[in-house]
């Protein structure tokens, strides 16, 4: 059973975002999240289908998601 | 307009001076006349592309005395050499220093309306700038002289207690809005959209029962913040002009309208695209200031990177917590396009905690009393956290006094007018973060 991870797709402006997200959508990325004002997707894939990402026409980096914690309501320093 | 000019005399208003007048004896002269010591009095007038020779004739039009740079061999001039000409024109960077007299004779100010067909882009006053990064003595010798001529000029202060100190009991905010002049000022954000990424808001807060605030969740909770981290930074980018009761005022653009973005759960945690679809958001709306405290000890994320530089294209800055590792810049603050804030403590020393290196700006961090979560209603906590909303709020006022005052330029103006500190830059960036007059 491959994993899947949420994957960051940051895309050029010279491409339609749609076009974009249909080649990355046929490379195996689901429940897509397209952010067109930054430029960004995101979705999940199994860490095999990254490098078919990378090769999306328009898609300049791919980075996994990661995590954000400022801590608990009681953390000494936030 | 013949007016009689003495030169380099410092004891009038800076009005009088001309261009060859020294910066030492123009800020004694913004001192002496009650002002603060951070404006020249001049004008600096920025021209569109290729339009600084339009700019040029428009000048000389209205009757100024202009000095061309391009007179001078490889343009090696100085406003030394413009002598009392009223304005001097930089053709390469399609810039002219313009005299306080002459622009006030053209009816120039930072407010002026400026129409389409203009060969100006921007006017904008000219401030003093100072080294920063390790005070040599000549420069310590220097300040302390400013400093003893402020205090000689300014009001009258009983020896031995600082000026601010005074002003947190009289006025009854606290130390981190005194320390960074915000009771003076008379900006309050109006017509400002601020951002703030977190944990969400208590919505209900009895603080903020009459503002409009607009709001989204990233995470699949609702809005409603049950941490209080969100609602800590809300109060003090937006806090209330005046909290009930004899709670101190701990809000900086408290007219300014509010858009929570809740991309941290109720537990603190998120994720790099719950916080990407945040910031889309934030941009999507054209808010000005976008405030995130939050992050991670991670290398530059090229989406960050990227969706700074969104933001600043489309007029909007964001500011972000440098993080609290005791390290380098973590990642959203470390991108390029985002202005990363340090903390300092109520001495003005970074705190330790504040991570250093890629560090744009700096502002209280410790102990910082604002709204929280209810029943509590407010705490008094630590961070570069609480830093970053200072900024935020203290950005919204900035954008106030002026348009032009959007994305980068508004991370210029911001750097430009902090207070400098006897820190290196990787530390404290330009300084503590000043709210405008």
């Amino acid at each position: 059973m491959t994993k899947s991870t949420r994957w960051i797709l940051t895309v050029a402006y010279d491409r339609p975002i749609e076009q974009i997200v249909a080649d990355a959508a046929k490379a195996g990325l689901r429940d897509v999240q397209v952010m067109a004002e930054i430029g960004c997707i995101t979705g999940t894939a199994p860490t095999v289908a990254v490098a078919r990402l990378r090769r999306v026409r328009g898609v300049v980096d791919v980075a996994p998601d990661s995590p954000i914690d400022i801590g608990p309501p009681d953390a000494d320093v936030t | 307009m013949a007016s009689k000019r003495k030169k380099n005399a410092p004891n009038s208003a800076n009005d009088a001076a001309i261009l060859a007048t020294d910066p030492d004896a123009l800020l004694q002269a913004a001192l002496a006349s009650g002002g603060d010591g951070t404006q020249t009095g001049r004008y600096i007038v920025s021209y569109r592309e290729g339009a600084v020779d339009d700019g040029l004739k428009s000048l000389k039009t209205q009757g100024l005395r202009v000095c061309d740079a391009r007179d001078f061999a490889t343009q090696a001039a100085s406003l030394q050499d413009a002598g009392d000409a009223d304005a001097m024109v930089l053709p390469e960077i399609g810039v002219a220093v313009v005299t306080g007299a002459a622009g006030k004779s053209q009816g120039m100010g930072v407010t002026t309306e400026l129409e389409a067909d203009s060969p100006i882009e921007a006017i904008e006053p000219d401030y003093f700038m100072f080294a920063y990064g390790d005070a040599n003595e000549y420069l310590r010798g220097f300040a302390s002289a400013v400093n003893a001529i402020a205090r000689e000029f300014g009001p009258g202060v009983a020896p031995g207690l600082e000026e601010e100190d005074v002003e947190a009991e009289v006025l009854g905010a606290t130390w981190g809005l005194v320390r960074c002049r915000v009771s003076p000022s008379l900006r309050n954000g109006l017509g400002i959209k601020v951002a703030v990424l977190d944990t969400g808001m208590d919505l209900g807060h009895p603080d903020f029962a009459n503002r409009v605030i607009t709001s989204k969740t990233f995470v699949g909770q609702p809005v409603s913040d049950l941490h209080g981290h969100g609602t800590h930074c809300t109060g003090t980018a937006l806090g209330p002009k005046a909290p009930p009761g004899s709670t101190p005022r701990y809000g900086i653009a408290w007219g300014s309208r509010i858009f929570t973005g809740k991309v941290l759960t109720n537990t603190g945690s998120g994720t790099m695209a719950g916080v990407l679809a945040g910031m889309n958001w934030a941009i999507a709306s054209r808010c000005e200031v976008i405030s995130m405290s939050l992050g991670a000890q991670i290398p530059v994320q090229v989406a960050y990177t990227n969706s700074g530089a969104a933001a600043l294209r489309n007029g909007c800055l964001i500011v972000a917590a440098a993080g609290n590792a005791a390290s380098s810049t973590g990642a959203p603050a470390n991108s390029p396009t985002i202005m990363s804030v340090a903390a300092l403590d109520k001495t003005l020393v970074p705190s330790n905690f504040s991570n250093f290196g890629k560090v744009e700006i700096a502002a209280p961090g410790r102990d910082v009393f604002s709204s929280w979560k209810r029943p509590a209603r407010y705490n008094t906590i630590s961070g570069t956290s609480m830093a970053t909303p200072h900024v935020a709020g203290c950005a919204a006022l900035w954008a106030q006094t002026n348009a032009t005052l959007r994305g980068m330029n508004l991370w210029r103006r911001l750097q430009a007018t902090a207070r400098r500190l006897p820190f290196p830059a990787s530390k404290v960036g330009a300084g503590l973060v000043q709210a405008p007059a």
